[in-house]
């Protein structure tokens, strides 16, 4: 396909910073595309793709057919990955392949690039028939579908109060999504000020975590007994208020004796109520230290997470984005052409500029 | 090889046995493990190349990965960007 729209990824500053093994010089990066497919593959099902469609791209490639995917785990995919057996050696058992996202993971060239090689084509992409604008639709390849599932992980009940660590874009869908699905109470924890703003502008509380702790002011806010609900999406690059213990996991991280540094997924489990839920989309890619199993266990909590099987939310959220319910481009800061990515990333992982999402034009 | 019901009839599962001597004893073993050429890593290549054409129809490659599943010479790889013109038949050979 020509790409026509891509996008810069928390999840791609974990590979640019190091963190995620596997990486080559010459990987071509991004997971987040969509455009126009200008050939098809002798085995690709005309009735389903043909030349000239307008497609966004799902990051996680799925076969359709294995039982992973019959059972809508598409980021779980059993065939999709010819590096199955290192993600193995890494994770247990295999993950499904994920463009521009590491050897771990398949080796696929991404999408921050003028064409892509779409894989299965007729099993994965999504075909946009209506006149949607690109930023509309760009965000159903991952971020939006993930914020979702967060959410949704959630089993939100009516009158829960959700508390989300990270104000990246693919938390501001979260909140919208645990809007959408009922919550009463949304409240955004991080330490960017410009992020913390966008999260009050739609209405939900705003916690800086540098400035104050953490746990007393979600206890404030949730009449002692914490939030019922809490989404981690920061994943392993998560900085702290408290510079000691910042310390301790950067030094053991910076000698790999710890591959992942997860503060906000330790204070998601020691602030949630008994009984909570803990969903988690920040991305973890190895090992962590001092996880608090013993608030998780004695107190009754429930843990989910997943890459996200964006397969599964693109059709729903489609549908969301055409009746007006969701509007994918308020996290839009910048849009840059593609030549100009490298500033993008600058901007994007310096928190510079206001930056909260790029938008990279081919 | 055996051909049974998996586990609560989630498909087949397909069982290989293999007898064989290898070369060189345990020093062997090691070499052949390290290329990536014991019989075990093979066999699970070809497991798992089965599994896919089975299931997908097709054997799933990747720029990376341009043979698909291969214990031998799996790191580094092709970097995962578009192979070049000349490149398929070197990296196919
Ligand atoms: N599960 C999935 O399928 C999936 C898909 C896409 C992205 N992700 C992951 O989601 C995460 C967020 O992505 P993004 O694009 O929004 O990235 P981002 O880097 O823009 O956002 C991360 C935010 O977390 C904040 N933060 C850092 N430490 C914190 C702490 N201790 N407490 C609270 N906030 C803290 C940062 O200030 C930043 O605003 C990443 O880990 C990314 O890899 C997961
Ligand atoms: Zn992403
Ligand atoms: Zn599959």
């Amino acid at each position: 396909m020509k790409i026509t729209s891509t996008a810069i990824c928390g999840s791609d500053l974990h590979l640019l910073d190091g963190y995620v093994p596997t990486m080559q010089k010459g990987d071509v990066m991004g997971h987040e595309f969509m455009g126009e497919v200008v050939e098809v593959g002798s085995g690709v099902d005309r009735d389903k793709l043909r030349v000239g469609d307008r497609v966004v791209v799902p990051f996680p490639i799925g076969c359709g057919a294995c039982s992973a995917c019959q059972n809508e785990l598409w980021s779980c995919c059993e065939n999709t990955n010819p590096n199955a057996g290192v993600a193995e050696k890494m994770f247990g058992h295999p993950v499904a392949g994920i463009y521009g996202y590491s050897h771990l993971t398949g080796g696929f060239a991404g999408g921050q690039a003028e064409y892509a090689r779409v894989v299965l084509a007729d099993v994965n992409p999504l075909k946009i028939e209506s006149d949607l604008s690109d930023e509309q639709v760009l965000f159903l390849s991952d971020i939006l579908p993930t914020g979702y599932m967060g959410a949704e992980m959630c089993d939100i009940a009516d009158g829960d109060v959700v508390a989300v660590w990270g104000a990246g874009p693919v938390r501001q869908f979260a909140m919208d999504s645990a809007r959408v699905l009922g919550a009463a109470k949304v409240i955004a924890i991080d330490d960017v000020p410009y992020r913390l703003e966008m999260a009050a502008s739609q209405g939900y509380e705003t916690i800086h975590y540098s400035d104050t702790d953490v746990r007393s002011a979600l206890l404030e806010l949730t009449g002692g007994r914490g939030p019922d609900k809490c989404i981690d999406a920061v994943g392993m690059e998560a900085t702290h208020g408290a510079a000691h213990v910042d310390l301790y996991d950067r030094v053991k991280q910076a000698v790999r004796s710890e591959t992942d540094r997860p503060h906000a997924l330790r204070q998601a489990i020691t602030s949630c109520r008994s009984g909570g839920i803990v969903s988690v989309i920040g991305v973890y890619g190895g090992f962590i230290d001092k996880f608090p199993a013993g608030a998780w266990m004695n107190r009754s909590l429930t843990l989910r997470t997943g890459q996200c099987h964006v397969q599964r939310y693109m059709g729903p959220l489609l549908d969301r984005i055409e009746r007006g319910e969701i509007d994918p481009t308020r996290v839009i800061t910048h849009r840059l052409p593609l030549a100009e990515a490298p500033h993008g990333y600058h901007i994007f992982k310096n928190k510079a500029d206001g930056c909260e999402k790029v938008v990279l034009k081919p | 090889m055996r051909f049974e019901p998996a586990p609560g009839r989630r498909g087949t599962a397909v069982y290989v046995t293999l007898r064989y001597v290898m070369p060189g004893g345990a020093l062997g073993k090691a070499a052949a493990k390290y290329f990536g050429e014991e019989p075990s890593q093979q066999l699970d290549d070809d497991l798992r190349r089965f599994k896919q054409v089975i299931e997908v129809g097709e054997v799933i490659r990747s720029d990376g990965a341009p043979r698909g599943k291969q214990a031998r010479q799996e790191f580094p790889q092709h970097p995962a960007r578009p192979l070049s013109d000349e490149e398929p038949k070197e990296v196919m050979a």
